[in-house]
């Protein structure tokens, strides 16, 4: 059983473990929304956007705290840009769009003036999960917790807007600000999650496990519980799956989230089988 | 005693679009009103003004004697149930808890006590679907649906009903029902504005009437302003009167299959 308990006895193991935790937790409360709104495309821009200002605090000689910040700046401010241009009758998806690539380009040209481009790059896009400092896990811990502590207190209005905006308003909900505050809450988590997987696979990390919680249980606060139960999962698998055959931990926990949505598709009710008739039905 | 409602020219719509023009009516307390009137006529939109989701462009709206806004609490708002995202995945106790909602900060936001959980079950009981209340809203049928979105305009005792089609895409049996319904809270002192399409609906059960084609055709009770000269004028000829004692009139089927795409415009 030496290959259970082995991992864990080295630091950089067990810190990733902590973070990865942390981390899923963040992802699965904001990802139930995520799912539940359909708000994955706003995801993966936040998420690509955070580099641009990463890349500022990086090549501005910052450490991870400031990277951290940085990103949390751009993802959020793609957050409210994208609010603020779906508010002036533009496409929800055109003004991601837009945002998006004109601001991951912009990362990306950023982080090519560096000394050692590809090097660098490639630990944004995939993460570096197995080398995080402890103040890469301080900003996580923080960042996760802000999301799940704000989460708490508004999901009654969280809940309310993103069921019947209409009706919120009559009631007198901040709706534009709620729906406003669920993309920075989305921004925050996709920060603390680009320094476990990187910035390409975020999105997995809030999609995949609340998506799977959602073919399992039919409430909002379940599917977080539950998400954040498979994100956790998935997290420790992937850690082992890294360390025993040695591959990059990012990508692995990534991987083994989708098995599980998969997997839970495939035995779900509500999953693979109708789908099946569905798409042969004439 | 304050009217329930009282509106003076209203002028207002979407975007700007004037969905309705120079609209002026009063209605007393404890009064039942159907607002009747083609798709695209403004129904919704002057339903939508009176809650305060729509500011007045040019007019004035006082709803029990203050703005919308400040009489909220006292409002039961109930959307088109066709507004709403019916997969989402909330039980019916959910969708009744959020007609609670109250702005609230510090601790008491967390403050639920067994008077929210006796309140939402005496209100699934009074549409008769109690039995229901852990069940996920959207595996409900249409009729069910409505009455959990009643249930949810009624669960805080208002004073004032605002209710957006109630009855469409009920059955003959649920429809007399939630007719039986407004005519209770009427009774108990509760001042009621529904839209319908439904004539016959409204020439039963309502104190007043108000045909409305972005402007007011008529307006009073259903005696005086069910004719078939209203009826002409306010829905442009399609409208088919079945009877000619006022009671048993309705609208052709045409009209009914308009309904989503005349609603999609009007909002437009």
């Amino acid at each position: 059983m030496d290959w259970l308990t082995d991992p864990w006895q080295f630091e950089f193991m067990r810190r990733a473990l902590l973070a990865g935790a942390l981390v899923a937790m963040a992802s699965s409360v904001v990802g139930a929304f995520v799912v539940i709104k359909g708000l994955a495309f706003l995801t993966d821009a936040v998420a690509h956007t955070s580099l641009a200002g990463a890349a500022i605090a990086f090549l501005s000689g910052g450490g991870s705290i400031a990277i951290s910040l940085g990103a949390a700046v751009a993802a959020g401010a793609t957050a409210v840009g994208v609010s603020v241009l779906t508010r002036a009758r533009i496409r929800e998806d055109t003004a991601i769009g837009i945002l998006f690539a004109a601001l991951f380009a912009f990362g990306v040209l950023l982080i090519s003036r560096a000394r050692n481009y590809t090097l660098e790059l490639s630990s944004f896009l995939i993460g570096n999960i197995l080398t995080v400092p402890t103040d890469d896990i301080i900003v996580m811990a923080v960042l996760s917790s802000v999301v799940v502590v704000v989460m708490i207190i508004f999901y009654r209005e969280m809940l309310f807007v993103a069921y019947d905006p209409t009706m919120a308003a009559a009631a007198g909900v901040p709706v534009a600000l709620v729906q406003t505050g669920l993309m920075v809450l989305v921004a925050l988590a996709a920060v603390a999650a680009f320094r476990l997987v990187g910035v390409a696979l975020v999105m997995a990390m809030l999609v995949a496990t609340a998506a799977t919680a959602a073919l399992v249980v039919r409430r909002v606060p379940l599917i977080m519980l539950l998400g954040a139960a498979f994100g956790v999962l998935s997290v420790i698998i992937g850690l082992y799956a890294s360390f025993h055959a040695d591959v990059a931990a990012g990508p692995a926990i990534v991987v083994t989230s989708a098995l599980f949505f998969l997997v839970v598709f495939t035995l779900s009710p509500r999953g693979l089988a109708p789908s099946l008739r569905k798409v042969f039905a004439r | 005693m304050v009217p329930a409602i009282e509106v003076k020219s209203l002028t207002t719509g979407y975007r700007g679009h004037r969905a309705i023009e120079d609209v002026s009516f009063s209605l007393p307390q404890g009064q039942v009103m159907g607002l009747l009137g083609p798709n695209g006529s403004g129904k919704s939109t002057l339903i939508k003004a009176l809650v305060g989701l729509l500011d007045p462009w040019e007019g004035d709206v006082c709803v029990l004697g203050g703005s919308p806004r400040e009489a909220r609490r006292q409002i039961g708002y109930m959307p088109q149930a066709e507004d709403i995202d019916w997969n989402f995945p909330v039980t019916v106790r959910e969708v009744v808890a959020m007609g609670l909602y109250r702005r609230a900060l510090g601790l008491d936001r967390f403050r639920r006590g067994s008077e929210e959980k006796d309140r939402i079950m005496t209100a699934l009981k009074r549409l008769s679907v109690d039995h229901l209340a852990d069940r996920q809203a959207g595996e409900l049928s249409g009729g069910q649906q409505r009455r959990v979105l009643c249930a949810r305009a009624l669960v805080r005792d208002p004073d004032l009903f605002l209710l957006d089609e109630p009855t469409a895409g009920l059955d003959a049996r649920s429809e007399q029902e939630m007719i039986d319904l407004l005519g209770e809270l009427a009774a108990d002192g509760a001042s009621i504005v529904f839209c319908t399409h439904d004539i016959g609906c409204a020439a039963e059960c309502c104190d007043l009437t108000l045909f409305l084609n972005r402007q007011v055709v008529t307006y009073g009770p259903p005696a005086t302003t069910i004719t078939a000269e209203m009826l002409n004028r306010t829905f442009e000829g399609h409208a088919l009167v079945m009877g000619a004692e006022g009671s048993r009139l309705a609208l052709s089927p045409h009209e009914h299959d308009d309904s989503r795409r005349g609603h999609e415009h009007g909002r437009g």
